[in-house]
């Protein structure tokens, strides 16, 4: 594998048993996702969707907390699902951070909060000792515009909503990481304080180079801070781009859907279209062919049978029938 | 213009919470000195981060005191039938046979609120014979079917569970119960939120067709200014337990006056737009121990002194514009 790439994701797939083990039905969460980043090159890449995407499963597969069934996940060249000593699963637990969506739910509130941050520090072998823990630690809230001092012998409920959230970033600053996983960091968080939390991600990006996969629902939060973006529905990967080109060119029907979805802070651009919503949403999972063709305006008699694959259209790859003849005119002009 | 008839207005509302511990009582301001009016016909929009009071301010609209809120002072007057009421001279009785005939709730977090052991159909029995004079299951059946049809929903909602529906199935099966007697008044605390955008837009569209075929009025809390943007007419900010401005949507986005609503209205991000956007600064104060004089004073960049010691009173400063702000009365003074 390539040592230059930060993370490869090679048709990674994952498959989970609804029911019984025989009768059951399968549940494709993830279906063959592809998608890199490059190493040396900081990013902020967005994995976006509506709830049951996938986009939380195949974050969590990147992390190592929930197997694949199939397809392959190199960090740094190397196979995660298959680290084979301790050292090396420390390595990666220390090199790839989780941010997670509620941070109050992600500190045990009868627990002090530096009580994370110093276990932090030790067990990853980072500090010696108590002091010298204290030192890394005062440094990872330093960066996030906290210090010891702010958080020491605090519970969380001490504390406000933005302060555990940013106390959560330092504690995955600790072990100095170059990939940073956020399931959704900023949704529970209050409006007024979302944007300081973005803000402080771009600075993370640009002054310690760390990369970012952000995942979130909130297209216009991605936008204003990411540089590529993955739209995802129904465990497929159905555009991906860098972000100016995806949100203000979208080519998928579905990404053209969602973003005209987005009510807009202006109460002159109302919506003028109604639109149909699935009605029963497991029979999508369960369709033949395009996932979203039985709510595309667009949809040929292909789209009911066979499954569209990846074509590549003005710099990003576009998984719809629609542009696949374009394919031949872009592989000519190159 | 015809002019409009006030549904309901409040009156120096203030609602605290009060604890007793240790023999020292404690009051959460919740809502402090709240006075507005609601139209007949209108969406009306509350917005504010969290905490600020917004779902006290329904609760008590709605009549859903309990302790440990506890009614201070002030009033809430609904005209119902033609005649004012204040809502604290009715009995438990009256204030039932009120809901869902006059006035229904759709509360937060509504994806959760139906009961997982019973099918919808026996759900919607149960609240209309509850509140209609229906002793025949044929009729109130008649008119869940009737009201499921109208809302464009399949039939086969009736049949389910609510577990065997998707979340925003279950929000809309929500929302089809709190109208299904038709009432004048809809209080909707964060319908939408937790939704996904595309059905998110799905319920805004459907809560828009109610309004339009009920002719009633809808009341909408939710902290995303781009829903208030999209569905209602009026907005009223608030901020620490108190309404800061009340003015018509377009107003609130493209001339808001009060310096909290210019940094919720700034800090919104639009696509196609990277420039950097700023939080308000500092973070929300305590309500059982507000600062004195107006209350955003000590995150205002214009704060001046007469801020810290005096309140700003609610007013008219341009017409059906009403700010609480000294700075924003000279600005528009001298304008």
């Amino acid at each position: 594998m390539p040592e230059n790439k930060l993370v490869e994701v090679k048709d990674l797939s994952k498959v989970f048993i609804i029911g019984g083990r025989f009768f059951g039905s399968k549940l494709v969460a993830v279906n063959k996702a592809n998608l890199s980043m490059d190493a040396g090159k900081p990013e902020i890449f967005t994995l976006a969707g509506e709830s049951g995407s996938g986009k939380t499963t195949l974050a969590r597969m990147i992390l190592g907390i929930i197997e694949p069934t199939s397809g392959h996940i190199y960090y740094k060249g190397k196979d995660i699902t298959k680290l084979k000593n301790k050292k090396q699963k420390s390595w990666f637990k220390r090199e790839v951070q989780p941010i997670f969506q509620n941070p109050f739910e992600a500190f045990n509130p009868l627990k002090r909060v530096e009580t994370y941050l110093f276990e932090t520090a030790m067990n990853f072998g980072i500090a010696k000792n108590k002091s010298e823990a204290a030192q890394v630690v005062d440094e990872a809230l330093r960066a996030v515009g906290l210090s010891l001092s702010e958080v020491y012998q605090r519970y969380p409920h001490e504390l406000s909503g933005g302060q555990v959230q940013r106390t959560c970033i330092a504690r995955a600053l600790i072990t100095k990481p170059s990939l940073l996983i956020a399931d959704e960091p900023v949704s529970m968080v209050d409006a007024s304080l979302r944007m300081s939390i973005l803000n402080f991600f771009h600075k993370l990006k640009t002054d310690y180079g760390v990369s970012i996969i952000y995942i979130t629902h909130d297209l216009a939060t991605a936008y204003y801070v990411s540089d590529r973006i993955a739209i995802m529905y129904r465990g497929y990967i159905v555009e991906l781009g860098p972000i100016e080109k995806v949100l203000t060119n979208p080519l998928h029907p579905y990404t053209q859907l969602l973003l005209e979805s987005i009510p807009k802070p202006d109460p002159d651009r109302r919506w003028n279209k109604r639109i149909k919503l699935a009605d029963i949403e497991v029979k999508e999972y369960m369709a033949l062919g395009c996932k979203f063709a039985n709510r595309c305006q667009y949809a040929m008699d292909k789209c009911y049978k066979e499954e569209p694959f990846d074509v590549e259209v003005d710099e990003r790859k576009v998984k719809c029938f629609l542009y696949s003849d374009e394919k031949a005119s872009v592989g000519s002009k190159i | 213009m015809e002019e409009k008839g006030t549904v309901l207005r409040t009156e120096n509302l203030k609602a605290y919470y009060s604890f007793r511990a240790f023999g020292i009582d404690r009051n959460i301001k919740a809502l402090d000195d709240v006075t507005f009016k609601i139209y007949e016909k209108e969406i009306f929009g509350i917005a504010g981060e969290s905490g600020c009071g917004k779902s006290t301010l329904i609760k008590v609209l709605y009549g859903l005191i309990k302790s440990p809120l506890r009614h201070i002072g002030g009033d809430v007057v609904y005209k119902i039938n033609g005649e004012e009421k204040s809502i604290f001279s009715f009995d438990k009785e009256a204030l039932r046979r009120l809901r869902w005939n006059f006035m229904s709730y759709i509360p937060q977090g509504s994806m959760n609120i139906l009961n997982p052991t019973i099918r919808i159909r026996k759900q919607f029995l149960d609240i209309i014979k509850a509140h209609r004079d229906v002793v025949n299951v044929d009729e109130a059946e008649d008119i869940a079917v009737e009201h499921i049809k109208s809302l464009g929903l399949p039939l086969e909602v009736l049949k389910s569970y609510p577990h065997q529906l998707s979340g925003g199935m279950r929000q809309r099966v929500t929302i089809a119960l709190a109208t299904v007697l038709k009432p004048r008044v809809i209080f909707g605390d964060e319908p939408t939120t937790a939704l996904d955008v595309v059905v998110q837009r799905g319920v805004i569209q459907l809560l828009k067709d109610i309004q339009k075929e009920l002719n009633n009025t809808v009341i909408m809390v939710t902290h995303d200014m781009a829903v208030h943007a999209e569905l209602t007419d009026r907005i009223g900010i608030m901020y620490a337990g108190k309404m800061v401005e009340v003015a018509p949507t377009s107003e609130i986005f493209k001339a808001p006056l009060h310096p909290y609503t210019q940094y919720l209205i700034n800090s919104l991000p639009k696509i196609g737009d990277k420039s950097e956007k700023t939080s308000v600064p500092g973070s929300p104060p305590s309500l059982s121990n507000p600062p004195s004089g107006c209350r955003f004073h000590p995150r205002c960049p214009y704060a001046e002194q007469i801020c810290k010691e005096k309140e700003p009173s609610f007013e008219e400063l341009k017409p059906g514009h009403f700010v609480a702000c000294f700075i924003a009365k000279r600005g528009v003074e001298n304008a």
